[in-house]
C-alpha cells in the first residue's frame, strides 16, 4: 500500500478506471420520460408547420372562391342585361317597322343580293344552316340574312325593314310568320298557302300570345297598314317583356318537331317557323357569345427596400428585465434598422375594377444595436448567465472562457446586430382606376408573417480579450405575427401583358412579435416596391 | 452498455451519487440528442465519455459560485471519520475519497489523472489560471494520500 502513495496517481487511476458500476433504473426512467418529452416538442413543431401551410391553403382557398362566386355572378349579369337590350331593341323596331309599314305602302326595290339569298335560303332551316356555317358574322348579320329571304318571298321586301332587321332580329318573331301569311299568297303557290292557314291556326304550338297573334294576322286581312296597327297595340299593350321572349324562345325551339309532326305539308311549315327557329338559334348564339370571360390573372414579382422602426411598449408580464433594458435604452440602442422585402403577389379579378391580392413575401431585417454592457443574472434553468436584452426578445449568453459571471456580474457586449426573418402570406383588395397607358391601384389588406430565422450576433469584451458569440434562439420573439399594410401602386401599361409598378406602401403590425420580453415590439414600416406586373 | 462505464466517469466528476445520476441523465440525453453529429470518426465510446465530462464540467461551471473556500485540515478530519473501509482499499473506497474531495480539486484532479489532459488544457477550460490547476492538482494529491494512509490505517485496526 505504502509504494503505492508514491504514485497517488497512479493508484487512483488503476483502480477507478476498469470499475464499473449499474446505474439505478430511475435514471432510465427519468431518461425515457424526458425522451418522450423532446418527442412532443417535435411533434408540436411538425403540426405548426402544417398549421402555417393549412393557413396559407385556407387563405388561397378562400380567395379563390370569392373569385368564382363573383365572376359567376358578373356573367349571370351580363346574360341578363343582354336579354334586356334585345328586348328594348325589339320594342323599337318593332314601333318603326310598323309606322313605316303604315305609312308607306310603296314597293321597295328588292336587293339582289336579297334576290339570291331568297334562292340560296329559301327556307329557314336552310337559314339557320347559314347561320352556323356563318362562325365568323356576329348573331345580328346572321338573323339578317335570315330576314331577307322572307321578305323577298313577300310581294315585295322593304329596304327600310331589311336596315332595321339588321339591327335586331327580334322584328322577326312579329313581322315574318305576319307578312308570311298576308302575303305569301300572291309569290308562294295558292294551295300551299291554303295549306298554310289551317295548320298554323290549329297547331299545338301557336298557344302563346304572340304565335295566336300571328295566326291571328294571318286570317286577318292583307292590308299591311291595318295589321300593323295591330300588331303596335298589341306591342303597346303587351308589350316585349322579357318572359314574352323567354316564352318565344322556348315555344320556337320546342315548336319545330311538333309542327313537322302534326303537319302535312311539313315543307311548308318549317318555312313559317324557321324564323323563330332562327331568332332562338340567334338568342341561344347572343348567349353563348357572353359567356364569362376566360380566367385571368397577374402575377407581380416585386422588391421593396425599407424604412422601418420598432413602436416599443412595456411588457409588464415579464418580471426579469432590469431597469437599464426598459424601453427607453433599447429605443436608444437601436436606431439603425435595415429591412427589405420581395415577394411574388397574385392577383385575380373578382370585379371590373376589383382584385384580390395574395402571394408570398419574404422580409429580411437587420437592426444594429449599440455597444452596450449586460448583466449576469440567473437564467431560466437556474444558471448565472448574462442577459442581452433586444426590441425583438432577449437571450441568455454564456462566455466560452473566463469564469463563470456571479449575478450582478457585467461585460460589454459591442458590434451587436439582430437579424430576423419572415415568410408572409398577405391578402388584400385592389381597386384600379385606369388612365390611358397609367394605371392606379389603391391597395388594402393584411399579411400573416411565419418567423423563419432569428439571430443575435455579439462580440463579448472581457479586459483585452474578445468573443463573439451567435445566438440562434431569441426568447420571448413569437412565431407569427399580423400586419396591415397600404398603399397605392402607380402602374405603366408597357404593353398588353407587361406593366411596370411602382407601390409605395405602409406596413403595421397589428400584433407584437414577442411576448414575455423587455418589451413588446410592433414593427413597422414605409418601403418602396418596385415590380413588373406580368398578365395572364 | 456504455452506462455502467459512463455511471462511474460521472461518480468521480459529482461529490455524491444524487449528483452522479443527474449528470448521466443530462449527459445521456445529448447523446440521444446529438446522435446524428456523432461522425464515426472516434470510438464512440470516446465520444460519449466526452459529453459525460463535458455535462459534469457543465454542471461544476453552474455551481462554482455556490462552493466555499475549501480548508485541508478539515477535509482530513472528514476523511478520518470515513467509514466501511476493509482490510484492502477498495475501489469503492478511493471512489468515495475522489467525491469527497472540494469539487474544484476533484475536477482538476479528475481532468489531470483520468482524462490525461495538461494544465494548460485544464486551466483553459475551467477558466482558472495553469499555477491554480497544479496547486489544485497538488493539494487534491495530498488529501488523498492522507485518506488513503488513514483508510489504511483503520483496516488494520479493524483486523488486528
Amino acid at each position: 500500500m505504502s509504494e503505492n502513495l508514491h504514485d497517488i496517481d497512479k493508484l487512483f487511476r488503476d483502480s477507478i478506471e476498469g470499475h464499473e458500476e449499474m446505474p439505478p433504473d430511475k435514471v432510465w426512467d427519468a431518461l425515457d420520460n424526458n425522451l418522450d418529452k423532446s418527442n412532443v416538442i417535435q411533434i408540436k413543431r411538425k403540426y405548426n408547420n402544417l398549421k402555417r401551410l393549412a393557413i396559407a391553403l385556407l387563405l388561397l382557398l378562400l380567395g379563390t372562391v370569392i373569385y368564382e362566386i363573383q365572376s359567376k355572378k358578373t356573367g349571370r349579369e351580363e346574360v341578363v342585361n343582354n336579354s334586356g337590350s334585345d328586348k328594348n331593341a325589339g320594342d323599337k323596331n318593332t314601333t318603326v317597322n310598323t309606322t313605316q309599314n303604315g305609312s308607306t305602302d310603296k314597293v321597295n326595290e328588292v336587293p339582289e343580293d336579297a334576290v339570291k339569298n331568297t334562292n340560296s335560303a329559301a327556307s329557314g332551316n336552310r337559314g339557320v344552316n347559314n347561320a352556323g356555317k356563318d362562325s365568323g358574322a356576329d348573331a345580328d348579320k346572321n338573323a339578317a340574312n335570315n330576314t331577307i329571304p322572307m321578305q323577298s318571298g313577300q310581294k315585295a321586301g322593304q329596304k327600310t325593314e331589311t336596315e332595321l332587321s339588321q339591327k335586331n332580329n327580334l322584328k322577326l318573331k312579329v313581322r315574318n310568320p305576319k307578312t308570311e301569311n298576308g302575303e305569301n299568297v300572291a309569290n308562294e303557290n295558292a294551295p300551299l298557302q291554303q295549306g298554310n292557314k289551317s295548320p298554323i291556326k290549329k297547331s299545338s304550338i301557336l298557344k302563346t300570345r304572340i304565335t295566336i297573334k300571328n295566326a291571328t294576322a294571318a286570317e286577318g286581312t292583307n292590308d299591311e297598314e291595318s295589321t300593323a296597327a295591330k300588331d303596335k297595340r298589341r306591342n303597346n299593350v303587351n308589350g316585349t317583356g322579357l318572359n314574352e321572349l323567354r316564352a318565344l324562345q322556348n315555344e320556337a325551339v320546342e315548336g319545330v318537331p311538333v309542327v313537322l309532326q302534326k303537319t302535312a305539308m311539313a315543307k311548308v311549315e318549317v318555312k313559317r317557323i324557321s324564323p323563330e327557329a332562327n331568332i332562338s338559334y340567334t338568342l341561344a348564339k347572343n348567349k353563348n357569345s357572353k359567356t364569362p370571360k376566360p380566367f385571368h390573372f397577374n402575377i407581380t414579382p416585386f422588391y421593396a427596400p425599407q424604412f422601418s422602426y420598432n413602436r416599443l411598449e412595456d411588457d409588464h408580464r415579464d418580471p426579469g428585465p432590469q431597469p437599464r433594458n426598459g424601453r427607453e435604452q433599447i429605443k436608444e440602442d437601436e436606431q439603425h434598422e435595415k429591412s427589405s422585402a420581395l415577394g411574388v403577389l397574385v392577383q385575380l379579378p373578382i370585379g371590373k375594377k376589383w382584385s384580390l391580392q395574395s402571394g408570398i413575401t419574404y422580409l429580411n431585417k437587420e437592426i444594429s444595436i449599440e455597444p452596450k454592457k449586460i448583466y449576469a443574472k440567473l437564467d431560466n434553468d437556474g444558471k448565472v448567465k448574462y442577459r442581452f436584452d433586444c426590441s425583438s426578445g432577449y437571450t441568455y449568453i454564456s462566455p466560452k472562457t473566463g469564469n463563470t459571471p456571479a449575478v450582478g456580474d457585467s461585460v460589454s457586449a459591442s458590434a451587436s446586430s439582430n437579424t430576423l426573418q419572415y415568410i408572409g402570406v398577405p391578402l388584400a383588395v385592389n381597386y384600379t382606376f385606369t388612365l390611358g397607358k397609367f394605371s392606379i391601384v389603391p391597395t388594402a389588406g393584411a399579411t400573416i408573417n411565419f418567423l423563419t430565422r432569428q439571430r443575435i450576433e455579439t462580440e463579448l469584451v472581457q479586459g483585452t480579450s474578445k468573443e463573439k458569440q451567435t445566438i440562434s434562439t431569441i426568447q420571448g420573439l413569437k412565431r407569427t405575427y399580423f400586419n396591415a399594410f397600404t398603399g397605392i401602386s402607380l402602374e405603366y401599361n408597357l404593353n398588353k401583358r407587361i406593366a411596370l409598378s411602382i407601390t409605395p406602401a405602409s406596413n403595421f403590425a397589428l400584433s407584437s412579435i414577442n411576448k414575455d420580453a423587455a418589451v413588446k415590439s410592433y414593427p413597422n414600416s414605409f418601403g418602396l416596391a418596385g415590380g413588373i406586373k406580368i398578365k395572364f | 452498455m456504455l452506462a455502467p462505464k459512463m455511471f462511474v466517469i460521472c461518480l468521480r466528476y459529482s461529490k455524491n451519487r444524487e449528483e452522479a445520476e443527474e449528470t448521466l441523465q443530462e449527459g445521456f440525453m445529448k447523446v440521444f440528442e446529438n446522435l446524428q453529429q456523432f461522425k464515426f470518426a472516434g470510438s464512440f465510446e470516446g465520444w460519449v465519455r466526452k459529453i459525460m465530462v463535458n455535462c459534469a464540467l457543465q454542471k461544476f461551471r453552474s455551481k462554482s459560485h455556490l462552493h466555499a473556500v475549501v480548508n485541508i485540515d478539515d477535509v482530513k478530519t472528514e476523511y478520518g471519520d470515513t467509514e466501511n473501509i476493509s482490510s484492502q482499499l477498495g475501489t469503492k473506497e478511493l471512489l468515495q475519497m475522489v467525491q469527497l474531495l472540494p469539487a474544484a480539486y476533484r475536477m482538476v484532479f479528475n481532468l489531470y489523472v483520468f482524462e490525461g489532459m495538461k494544465h494548460r488544457e485544464i486551466a483553459e477550460m475551467l477558466g482558472i489560471s495553469e499555477g491554480t490547476s497544479k496547486s489544485n492538482l497538488s493539494d487534491a494529491r495530498t488529501i488523498l494520500k492522507k485518506a488513503v494512509v488513514n483508510s489504511a490505517q483503520i483496516a488494520k485496526q479493524n483486523i488486528n
